[in-house]
């Protein structure tokens, strides 16, 4: 074969030799092996072409998986992030609620506090049928205290009191503020004697309360007035016998512990 | 004020935000959570790919943002995408972000944006 012929050329030449239907055999040996080298040749070619065809496929998806998982993580880190001021939010909240109930100096519960706790032993005490007592108690001569060693000294009692309560109460009691120098604490399911065993530690923990002021030595003590809820009653009711009971105390001397009457 | 410049008021829940383009500053300082942070947000991330593409000056952002709710936190990280693509062609691009030092939460999540920023990045307490 000397002279290169097209694709076009060789497959004319071949057809020109069918339609004679030639027996020169010279001839028909240089079409077949025209038509042989040509079939070799384009096979090899489409070979080819499918493997760059497969590449570029394979090329495609490789992008697409990558751009998958970089959509994946965005989207995880998104969330977190998310997360993370839902969670900033979500202690802000708490703290809220802290500061709304409760008493910034003693960190006591505060009256708000209370008036809920109060409420809510009400409906327990329907249900159980087992009711609670209340102790209120006020600090003996407090505007004394302040008037005469100043108010830094006044909180500084209150906060000694607070804590006394605190120590002397079951952990299910609830110790609040309930005014001034007035204090109020809650005793879930409490009878005559749980009662009174506690109010007997509490005065004897306030009694035992010294603060030092310059040379003076400052020694407290406080009147109680206890009371005990009666089925069906609303609270007021009980705070108001609890009250009563320590005006009685206030009145007849101070420094003791009135029972309701 | 230059035309260039942007100055969108904040609101209870969108922060304000102000776009220098002669001193190559944007501020944003607030609490951020629109009902239309997309929409609220388009002009900002049209002053900044305008910035990006038409100055060739340093790029500084302010940033004393409190609460983002989700999307915020989405069209921030557009906008650190659009930085970090900005940085990585040469530009000079810095970022400060300013918490208040009673909240060190909000530090810990500048920090979490930090984490995908090769640009420089700085977290500052302030007293606001």
């Amino acid at each position: 074969m000397n002279r290169r012929l097209s694709p076009r050329q060789i497959l004319q030449r071949a057809e020109g030799l069918l339609v004679e239907h030639s027996t020169d055999a010279a001839s028909l040996y240089v079409a077949l092996s025209n038509m042989v080298q040509l079939y070799r040749d384009q096979c090899e070619r489409l070979e080819r072409v499918s493997q760059v065809a497969d590449g570029y496929q394979a090329a495609v998806r490789d992008d697409a998986k990558m751009k998958i998982q970089s959509h994946k993580r965005r989207m995880e880190r998104l969330a977190h992030i998310s997360d993370g001021y839902h969670d900033l939010v979500h202690e802000l909240n708490l703290s809220l609620s802290t500061a709304v109930m409760e008493d910034p100096l003693t960190g006591l519960a505060n009256r708000r506090r209370i008036d809920v706790a109060l409420s809510e032993e009400v409906s327990r005490a329907r249900r159980t049928g087992r009711a609670f007592s209340l102790i209120l108690l006020d600090i003996d001569h407090f505007k004394y205290v302040n008037d005469t060693y100043g108010h830094p000294t006044g909180d500084l009692v209150l906060k000694e009191v607070a804590s006394a309560l605190i120590q002397c109460v079951r952990d299910y009691d609830i110790c609040s503020r309930w005014g001034g120098e007035e204090f109020l604490v809650l005793l879930p399911e409490s009878s005559l004697d749980d009662t009174r065993i506690i109010v007997d530690r509490i005065q004897a923990a306030i009694r035992a309360i010294e603060i030092s002021h310059g040379q003076a030595t400052i020694r407290i003590t406080a009147s109680f007035g206890v009371a005990f809820h009666v089925l069906g009653e609303d609270h007021p009711d009980t705070l108001l016998r609890a009250d009563q009971a320590l005006m009685e105390g206030k009145s007849s001397g101070r420094n003791c512990i009135v029972f309701q009457s | 004020m230059h035309t260039k410049d942007l100055n969108i008021p904040g609101t209870q829940s969108s922060p304000h935000v102000q776009a220098d383009w002669d001193g190559g500053v944007l501020c944003m300082s607030g609490d951020s959570y629109p009902e239309n942070s997309f929409e609220l947000f388009e002009p900002m991330l049209n002053w900044l790919t305008d910035y990006v593409e038409h100055s060739q000056e340093p790029l500084r952002l302010e940033l004393s943002l409190r609460y983002l709710n989700t999307s915020s936190v989405k069209v921030m990280m557009d906008v650190f995408d659009l930085l970090e693509v900005a940085y990585k062609t040469g530009r000079r691009i810095e970022l400060i972000w300013f918490y208040d030092t009673r909240n060190h939460r909000v530090a810990e999540l500048a920090g979490e944006f930090k984490e995908d920023c090769s640009f420089p990045f700085d977290i500052h307490p302030k007293i606001f």
